[in-house]
């Protein structure tokens, strides 16, 4: 029943990301590269639901959420370096795996560098660069790195300004937002509160099967991996059926607007995109987390850890972005 | 540039990546790119580009046909129109500013 749950929100999350266009890829390299806007929009509105409804849930004792501990050295090599492999790869951790389900064989390429990087750090070859990595961590005071620990904030009502304030000002920022032009399926608002509900819902579903984290795509690749070449199915949880779930519902999406083809990128292409795909992996088993399970799932929890990986991932994918216009220019 | 994309294209500048005609307009074709060589080669053709002239760029990917005009417009350029002569791909035209 929960397995069937889970494989069911892995598909409307993969509908959702292809009708969406959901690349967080292109909503970091925005900040610095490009004027428009409209996909860091979706990204802050999936914070604004998740950091509101994953504290609410907390506070209700719902949820228990886990937070992931601050091995910085881990935390800021590996962001940057799955920063570095996301452009390379032409898409994050879910924008290929959607990609990937709708046809793109230069994503198939990036999905199967991906698992084999998260599978030679996570377990493999490279298990001691992760563990001496992982070994210094901080914390605050014997307790979790969190924003509320850090700030010193206790009480309920402080929390609570805390989190009002920035829903605020985040929704404050949103409702300015100019009209979206050049819409080709779902606009940005639409996108964010899909993808936004769909990553709350992964929370409850998880939780259900004790799981106390919410939607990721690192640790469910890893477990898929080695459960398909070891036959070792301990890794295997509800988040592993959502993964399997997400090609299939954006293939179905594609499917509907006719954009389900196969295409084969440049032989190159295709070789760059499966570098930056086991690039992208094997810092994402270092830092312990992607796009979505530091960006969107970490974050919502408040973790230190989460937010400095965030940082690190956006840097990485500024100075690969930076390279490539580089050497494009070169080329020119 | 595969052939697939060139014999999509019935434009005379379309023998394979960014080429000028007379009118010194020119053809990208980034139908097998996807972010974000679809983002910086525009970017890239249209530094390159005399003002006023036109860009046709092929996409061959939603979010790339949607971001990159977006993108493009924002920077003060003109966005003509985007076609869809076909599934799965998309035909920006741009006038530089």
């Amino acid at each position: 029943m929960i397995i069937a749950a889970a494989l069911a929100l892995g598909l409307l999350l993969g509908y959702a990301l292809q009708r969406g266009g959901f690349c967080m890829n292109t909503a970091f390299r925005s900040f610095v590269y490009e004027k428009d806007r409209s996909l860091v929009r979706a990204w802050i509105l999936v914070l604004v639901i998740n950091i509101i409804g994953v504290q609410l849930l907390t506070e209700l004792g719902v949820l228990y959420p886990q937070v992931a501990p601050f091995f910085w050295p881990a935390i800021i090599l590996g962001g940057f370096v799955f920063g570095v492999g996301m452009v390379l790869a032409g898409g994050c951790a879910s924008g290929t795996y959607y990609r990937c389900g709708r046809g793109m064989l230069g994503s198939t390429g990036a999905l199967l560098g991906f698992a084999l990087g998260t599978a030679v750090v996570d377990g493999g070859a490279l298990l001691g660069l992760q563990r001496v990595l992982r070994a210094p961590t901080l914390d605050v005071g014997g307790r979790e790195a969190t924003v509320f620990n850090l700030l010193g904030i206790e009480s309920l009502g402080a929390r609570w300004a805390l989190l009002g304030a920035l829903a605020a000002v985040a929704v404050f920022w949103l409702a300015r937002a100019p009209k979206q032009r050049f819409v080709i399926g779902w606009g940005w608002m639409r996108t964010g509160a899909a993808v936004g509900l769909l990553a709350l819902a992964a929370w409850l579903v998880s939780a259900l099967a004790g799981r106390e984290f919410g939607l990721s795509f690192t640790q469910p690749t890893v477990a898929i991996t080695r459960f398909l070449v070891a036959g070792d199915s301990s890794g295997i949880s509800v988040a592993s059926y959502m993964v399997i779930g997400v090609p299939i519902g954006a293939l179905l999406a594609a499917k509907a607007a006719g954009e389900a083809i196969l295409r084969l990128p440049e032989p190159r292409t295709l070789l760059r995109q499966f570098g930056g795909g086991v690039t992208m992996g094997g810092g994402a088993s270092i830092a312990g987390g992607c796009n979505i399970g530091h960006s969107i799932t970490g974050v919502s929890t408040l973790g230190i850890g989460a937010i400095v990986a965030t940082v690190f991932i956006m840097i990485g994918s500024w100075a690969m972005t930076w390279a490539v216009l580089r050497s494009e220019r070169g080329r020119a | 540039m595969s052939n697939e994309n060139n014999a999509r294209n019935n434009s005379p500048a379309a023998a394979g990546g960014p080429n000028a005609d007379s009118a010194g307009d020119r053809v990208l074709h980034l139908t097998n790119e996807v972010c974000p060589y679809t983002f910086v080669k525009s970017k890239l053709a249209l530094e390159e580009a005399a003002p006023g002239s036109i860009l046709e760029i092929h996409l061959g990917n939603s979010e790339s046909a949607s971001n990159v005009p977006r993108s493009i417009e924002l920077e003060g350029h003109e966005v003509l129109g985007i076609d869809q002569p076909e599934a799965g791909h998309w035909v920006v035209t741009v006038k530089r500013a």
